[in-house]
């Protein structure tokens, strides 16, 4: 098997590992419910955030949208940690150490599962800020673009790459 | 010539406090070859040097005949590891575990897994965290089992066993060797066992190898 068939086929071990514990543990539930929560907090924000950012309560927006990248942090957490027998939140990479997948692999397998999740949720983010710019007669201008890439999708993954670049 | 197994050479690396140094052996196939020593000599590290990617060293290690170093992830396929270092998720049940890791391992004999489960009579339903730690060093045989290793890496696995279950345990460890295509390498402090029980031994303190030879030759030594 070559490299690239070896890649391929680590993905998918890992993609069926994974949903398979999900179905089993709890902590699956927890953090869907959390990352749901804060990601939608997101992508309500992100338009009234830029209306507001530069007046008096644009601060309290700020607070909504670290609230909404914290979803997606939690989506990204959600891969690293299990479950111990007393219900407590453990790391997962002890579980995994002696089986035959690498670190490098289930790195990689957790940042694509978080482009693609963030991806969508810029998507939806960008979406609503044009059509609520536009119901408003504001108009469109390139920080109706601008803003939700960084706040919806680089600033999170950018963050989410380094919860998974120094996990174990 | 044998095929060896596992081979040391030139092995040191430092891990925390403790060091290996200049680790020079090899093992042969269908052979037991046990690791003596006190604790804190390094016999536990030297595992970890074959079973985690993470470890640096100099030298070489090599499980038939490869570098772990060119394919760590792959060779782990050829190593079965019962420690009571490894990981399984303490709330499933050993059907459940084996669900999730099956999947890792080029080949997994499911059905071998049950049979040799059911022969050992430990449960196949009951919560990991409930088995006894003689079940649960049961399960871990009855998973290395299943996805046929060339090497059984046992670390200290002998502790605390009663000695009804001492004898089952090395009738199942020659069982795998006895074909010629396994070998086995056990840590453990007991001496009698050890001098008895394999074929070859090593003598660890300190992180280096003192002696190294057939168990036959320490006996006649001591």
């Amino acid at each position: 098997m070559d490299k690239k068939e070896c890649a391929k086929k680590d993905m998918k071990v890992l993609d069926d590992f994974y949903k398979e514990y999900f179905s089993k543990s709890r902590i699956q539930q927890g953090y869907w419910v959390t990352t749901g929560l804060f990601t939608f907090f997101l992508v309500f924000s992100s338009w009234f955030h830029y209306q507001t950012f530069w007046e008096e309560d644009g601060k309290v927006f700020i607070i909504i949208l670290v609230m909404g990248m914290y979803g997606t942090v939690s989506y990204v957490l959600a891969y690293q940690h299990a479950f111990d027998k007393k219900g407590t939140i453990v790391k997962i990479a002890p579980y995994l150490r002696y089986l035959p997948i690498s670190v490098k692999a289930r790195k990689k397998y957790q940042f694509r599962k978080l482009l693609k999740f963030q991806w969508k949720v810029y998507a939806v983010a960008q979406v609503g800020q044009i059509l609520f710019s536009l119901l408003d007669g504001q108009g469109l201008n390139w920080g109706n673009f601008v803003y939700p890439f960084l706040a919806a999708f680089l600033v999170p993954v950018a963050l989410s790459a380094l919860s998974i670049a120094w996990s174990k | 010539m044998e095929e060896m197994i596992l081979e040391f050479t030139n092995v040191t690396g430092s891990k925390g406090k403790f060091r290996l140094q200049d680790l020079n052996f090899g093992l042969p196939a269908g052979y037991m070859m046990g690791l003596m020593g006190a604790n804190g000599a390094g016999k536990s590290t030297l595992m970890s040097y074959i079973m985690r990617e993470d470890a640096k060293y100099t030298g070489s290690i090599k499980i038939c005949g490869q570098d772990i170093r060119e394919n760590h992830a792959y060779l782990r396929n050829y190593i079965g590891f019962v420690s009571e270092d490894n990981g399984f998720f303490e709330s499933l049940s050993p059907m459940d575990n084996v669900n999730l890791m099956a999947k890792f391992y080029e080949t997994f004999d499911k059905e071998l897994f049950q049979e040799t489960m059911k022969e050992m009579g430990v449960s196949l339903s009951t919560m990991y965290y409930k088995l006894s730690r003689g079940e649960k060093l049961k399960f871990q045989m009855a998973f290395a089992m299943a996805h046929h290793p060339k090497l059984y890496l046992l670390d200290e696995v002998t502790v605390g066993m009663d000695p009804v279950f001492r004898l089952d345990f090395f009738k199942i460890l020659h069982k795998v060797i006895e074909t010629g295509e396994a070998s086995v390498l056990m840590t453990s402090h007991i001496e009698s066992e050890m001098k008895q029980r394999t074929d070859f031994l090593g003598i660890m303190d300190e992180g280096k190898l003192t002696w190294f030879g057939e168990s036959l030759d320490y006996r006649q030594e001591a």
